[in-house]
């Protein structure tokens, strides 16, 4: 190792995500020296993304590099099995042909390696959780309650909100009074508003999104321009990633140094317990790097495993793990996706991938026997997406192939519903004893729905066919399920805040407890999901906010 | 072969002088749907059965026939399965309807292939899996191309009517 590259800053910053470039710009906006550190590389949205191009259809994400093809953090394994009586939670093509699952299957883990993390591929979706989501315990009896209140938050979503110029509807009667957004909501696409006539039957409230692709320009970058890409990356730079939207403002200041292609392999500790610098691997060159102050943004799998595998005299079973809670409350993705097909032309492909929410069922219900959770529409959460999606599922040739191309094309849409699952401290991941490439052990994850989780999907499930066979004589395609695909597009938990040091890794300020230099500020800690919210506003608040207590 | 532009009218020819063999005695008559894009050539016709045109431009006004040429010259041992693959259709098509395939309505063209693709013996199943691949692959060179777009109303990834952005914004 090359004690002449050796790099100092006030705050080392780790991971450059939803919570990393937010705490990373804050930080420098304060007057803070920083070093981020990327694992990934930074993405030119000019000429990497497929739909810049016009064979966008036969391109690779830009994206499969930096995922788990290449790093298969996880190391695959049988879930739990499956009970018969549950068989009905399970995917399957047409709702009535149960499949015969004997076993969960293996997590498929999600990921960008990239400068703005996984907001390289998300959908933008900018959502406040509910006020009730941080007063589980209290309110509902189960579920855990926040070492703060949506009160003390809310500051910091506004400032999120602006950073992102996020665009919405203030008049959503299922989330707390707020002022405008940045930017205004978008319309609804045309095949949601097919969707709307059926969600008003049911009297259902079938809304616009908030969503961090600003409706008009916003900080000199494009308006979203509707093409549905975001999750292959956005082609106009329209949607508010954090390389595009946050990071710039940081770099501005001069205090903001960031390093791609760097990845953290250990942090390091002395005798105190406290950290006292990072070995990271750049240019197939082990390097160390040093701070006053350290922040781990790496996500619910990477941020444990860095904490689990830095193992010292100090910490034999890892940082801030002396009362084994580090990776233990693992919340997975709890979500289901109804495939139908609309039985008029909607033009499936035009609009945001995930324009519309219907939060009517995002509080408990059944007496306390389900979770809360939250519908949707999306264009983005099957296979069909651009002409050839729909040519190749299509069988056959000829005229008949031809006919049925003009008839089908575009009015394949998805009924979708995110649910929150229950923080239970034995779903967790812990080390394997295999590593990948550059030594670091590979994870294992044990998790499961309890019956809890399982009334709350079924519910779900079964208010999305409701919706489905509303829409009028829509043909449904495919059901597909988390219980027997799980996911981990949304995961949280693993590193939790709490008050109390025995039940939590992190305090309120995202400070580690028992490490004086050491926060975290990404969905790890997370005490809940939402109620199927996503999460990543409420990361970036939060990231902003421990910023603040830091400063 | 020492050129590429020697391979590329060579496998032309070959692909045309199909036609030549099976004769040209009905090449005045109009059967219904005989694409004028066939033009006695046996490839065209055989991409024209996959995607044809009817009111909307088919496979071969997309020149996929073109594309395929293409590729059959990079890989001249796909070139020569696929010409097998054309004999042997064209066989099916003269023993079936004692016409060249190039010459039958779309419709019977169709019913060759089918018969084709149900043909389980052995001798023909190279010729079935070349169909299979070429098929898919004029389907997809096809739904890949603007003329696939425009018939379907397609633009993205820069779509246009709802709403409508037509300027595109300052560095996009």
């Amino acid at each position: 190792m090359k004690k002449d590259k050796e790099i100092t800053a006030d705050v080392i910053v780790i991971g450059s995500g939803a919570g990393g470039g937010f705490i990373a710009t804050a930080l420098a906006e304060a007057g803070k020296s920083v070093l981020l550190l990327e694992r990934g590389q930074w993405f030119d949205y000019k000429k990497d993304f497929p739909a810049r191009y016009p064979d966008w259809q036969n391109r690779g994400s830009a994206f499969r590099l930096g995922s788990s093809f290449i790093d298969p953090t996880i190391d695959p394994h049988r879930g739990p099995p499956i009970h018969q009586d549950d068989l009905d939670l399970c995917s399957r093509r047409s709702i009535n042909k149960l499949q015969n699952y004997k076993y969960r299957g293996g997590f498929n883990y999600r990921r960008v390696f990239g400068v703005g993390g996984s907001t390289l591929h998300y959908q933008g979706e900018a959502h406040r959780f509910p006020e009730h989501a941080f007063e589980m315990k209290d309110r509902y009896g189960f579920g855990i309650n926040w070492p703060l209140s949506y009160r003390e938050l809310e500051p910091y979503y506004a400032k999120a909100e602006k950073w992102l110029g996020v665009a919405g509807d203030p008049a959503n009667p299922f989330k707390a009074e707020r002022g405008l957004y940045p930017t205004p909501a978008h319309d609804l696409s045309t095949k949601t508003q097919w969707v709307k006539r059926a969600s008003d039957k049911l009297g259902w409230s079938l809304l616009p999104n908030s969503l961090a692709l600003p409706s008009q320009t916003y900080d000199g970058r494009s308006p979203c321009r509707y093409t549905g890409m975001c999750v292959k990356g956005c082609p106009f730079g329209a949607k508010s990633s954090v390389d595009l939207a946050v990071l710039p403002r940081g770099l501005k200041t001069g205090k903001l140094k960031i390093l791609d292609k760097t990845r953290v392999l250990d942090l390091e500790t002395n005798l105190a317990g406290n950290i006292n610098g990072v070995l990271y691997m750049q240019d197939g060159e082990k390097k160390r790097a040093t701070a006053d102050r350290y922040v781990l943004s790496t996500g619910a799998i990477e941020s444990p495993r860095l904490l689990l595998a830095s193992q010292s005299g100090r910490y034999p079973s890892g940082i801030g793990n002396q009362h084994d809670r580090v990776g233990r409350n693992l919340m997975e993705t709890m979500f289901s996706v109804l495939t139908v097909e609309a039985d008029r032309p909607v033009q499936a492909w035009k609009g945001q991938p995930i324009d519309s929410r219907i939060w009517d069922f995002n509080t408990p219900g059944q007496e306390g026997k389900r979770n809360g959770f939250v519908l949707g529409v999306s264009s983005s959460m099957s296979a069909y997406t651009g002409p050839l999606s729909y040519a190749r599922r299509i069988a056959g040739s000829g005229k008949a192939h031809k006919d049925a191309m003009r008839e089908k094309f575009g009015r394949v849409v998805n009924l979708f519903g995110t649910a929150e699952h229950s923080p239970d401290e034995n779903n967790r991941m812990i080390l394997s004893d295999r590593k990948d490439r550059q030594g670091m052990p590979k994870v294992m994850v044990s998790s499961d729905y309890n019956q809890h989780d399982k009334t709350t999907l079924r519910e779900m499930i079964n208010k999305l066919i409701i919706l489905a066979e509303a829409t009028g004589p829509a043909k449904i395609i495919n059901l597909f399920s988390t219980y027997d695909n799980p996911q981990t597009t949304h995961m949280a938990g693993t590193c939790m805040m709490g008050d109390d040091p025995e039940q939590s890794v992190v305090d309120a300020n995202g400070k580690v407890h028992g490490v004086k230099n050491l926060y975290i500020a990404d969905a790890s800690i997370l005490p809940g999901q939402g109620m199927g919210d996503s999460p990543s506003l409420t990361i970036q608040a939060l990231a902003l906010r421990i910023a603040e207590k830091m400063v | 072969m020492t050129t590429r532009r020697a391979f590329f009218r060579y496998l032309t020819v070959l692909f045309t002088g199909m036609a030549g063999i099976a004769g040209c005695s009905r090449e005045d008559e109009n059967p219904a749907h005989t694409s004028s894009n066939t033009d006695g050539n046996l490839l065209n016709a055989f991409v024209d059965t996959i995607v044809p045109e009817d009111q909307d431009p088919g496979a071969v006004e997309a020149g996929i026939p073109d594309q395929l040429l293409a590729h059959f010259i990079k890989e001249p041992e796909a070139g020569e399965r696929a010409q097998a693959m054309l004999k042997a259709i064209d066989g099916i098509a003269l023993s079936i309807f004692q016409s060249p395939f190039m010459q039958l309505a779309l419709k019977q063209r169709e019913m060759v292939l089918d018969i084709m693709l149900k043909n389980n013996e052995e001798k023909h199943k190279s010729a079935r899996t070349t169909l299979l691949r070429l098929r898919a692959r004029i389907i997809k060179a096809f739904y890949s191309s603007p003329t696939a777009w425009e018939m379907l109303a397609y633009s993205a990834p820069y779509p246009a009517g709802y709403p409508d952005f037509n300027m595109p914004p300052p560095g996009a």
